[in-house]
């Protein structure tokens, strides 16, 4: 299975999609403020798109009809989302990621229960992922990624069982493609740890031994 | 950070201690003063998560995570100007994890005008017999100008350290390796 289907997969859905987020919306605003703050920077136009489980349907059984053999895996992720919702904006010029403060909207997110995963905040950019789980059973319901960077500042959300999700992404190795570093980075798709024998990246051992 | 390795041959007879508290991480963010430049919070159904997606591949790594309560990682920018005012930002946690019953598994000083000054170092344990109740790191790294706090919640076996440390906080730990090159 090529790297590329899932994406490209998930693209030609997008494509079928004209439904605008005004959530999305906010929080690009709550961002933008702080991106254009030194004037070196402005966050350009984009799209923000919002799928339904109707249109994920549709896309599944369109990829069955068409392309069955390479968008079985992506088939078989869409059986656990319920609902994606997407929004891209281009951002021209340098900015400050450091000095990004997490966006206001995100409050909403959380006075409503979700839980802050991650965030990761460097030179190149900033990442904030929330999710919702289900009291329960403790199962992900929801996921929301906010990404401002290179590519531009990128909203995600995702909803749906997103346990079985991960799961199967896990199985099918496609979880980079799906989630990036996004859950990569917190150890919760983390590679195998290196075993005490492994070789070292780089012998700068402080020796504590007594 | 990532190329920190401690090798801690540190002894195993220790006393059990009180079931402490950690520092809470809204106070960790208010005594650095800043927003953390690295922030994950793990429990629950994230950790379950993560259990179920390595139980094929690494089973040994799940059952490892099953036992956890919660993962807490914070790094906040600290530059070298700055460094003073970190390690002491840091003392003052381990002051309280002292005074909290945890106990100090390792305590690295870097040494002034050490050419091989990798920063200072400092990991508790909270002791039950034959596991840990809980594991913090703190660190100052001085090749990436951070100070770095790992709050691992839960049943540790000791041998797990090294592995959840490098899993959660990409630090390494070497604990207890009787094979230590030297």
């Amino acid at each position: 299975m090529s790297s590329h289907a899932l994406p490209l997969f998930l693209a030609l859905a997008l494509a079928g999609s004209g439904c605008i987020s005004t959530e999305m919306g906010r929080i690009k605003r709550d961002l933008q403020a702080d991106i254009e703050r030194d004037g070196t920077a402005t966050v350009g136009k984009g799209y923000a798109m919002s799928l339904g489980r109707g249109t994920i349907g549709t896309s599944r059984f369109l990829g069955r009809l068409l392309a069955p053999k390479s968008t079985e895996p992506a088939r078989r992720l869409g059986e656990h989302v319920r609902r994606v919702q997407v929004a891209q904006y281009s951002i021209e010029g340098d900015f400050d990621a450091l000095a990004l403060r997490p966006p206001a909207a995100l409050n909403r997110y959380t006075d409503d229960g979700w839980y802050p995963l991650a965030t990761v905040r460097d030179e190149d950019g900033a990442v904030w992922v929330l999710y919702n789980e289900r009291p329960e059973d403790f199962a992900i319901t929801d996921l929301l990624t906010v990404v401002a960077g290179d590519d531009g500042l990128v909203v995600t959300k995702i909803s749906g069982d997103l346990t079985a999700l991960v799961h199967d992404a896990v199985a099918l190795g496609l979880e980079q493609d799906l989630f990036g570093d996004a859950l990569g980075e917190t150890g919760v798709l983390g590679s195998e740890p290196q075993s005490d024998d492994a070789p070292v990246r780089e012998d700068t051992t402080i020796d504590a031994s007594p | 950070m990532r190329s920190l390795i401690l090798s801690a041959l540190a002894a195993l007879a220790l006393p059990l201690t009180a079931h402490a508290q950690p520092i809470a991480a809204a106070d960790l963010d208010a005594l650095f003063e800043t927003e953390p430049r690295v922030e994950v919070n793990l429990r629950g159904s994230l950790l379950r998560l993560a259990a179920a997606a390595t139980a094929e591949s690494e089973p040994e790594t799940a059952a490892m995570i099953e036992g956890l309560d919660g993962v807490t990682v914070r790094i906040y920018p600290a530059p070298a100007t700055e460094r003073a005012l970190a390690v002491d930002r840091l003392s003052s946690i381990a002051g309280r994890f002292e005074s909290d019953g945890w106990l100090t598994l390792v305590r690295i000083r870097a040494l002034p005008d050490d050419v091989e000054d990798e920063g200072d170092v400092w990991v508790f344990v909270r002791d039950r017999g034959d596991v840990f109740g809980g594991l913090a790191v703190m660190l100052y790294d001085a090749d990436e100008e951070n100070a770095l706090f790992v709050h691992i919640d839960g049943e540790i076996s000791p041998d797990d350290i090294g592995a959840l440390t490098r899993r959660f906080g990409d630090v390494d730990i070497d604990y207890n390796r009787e094979d230590d090159d030297e």
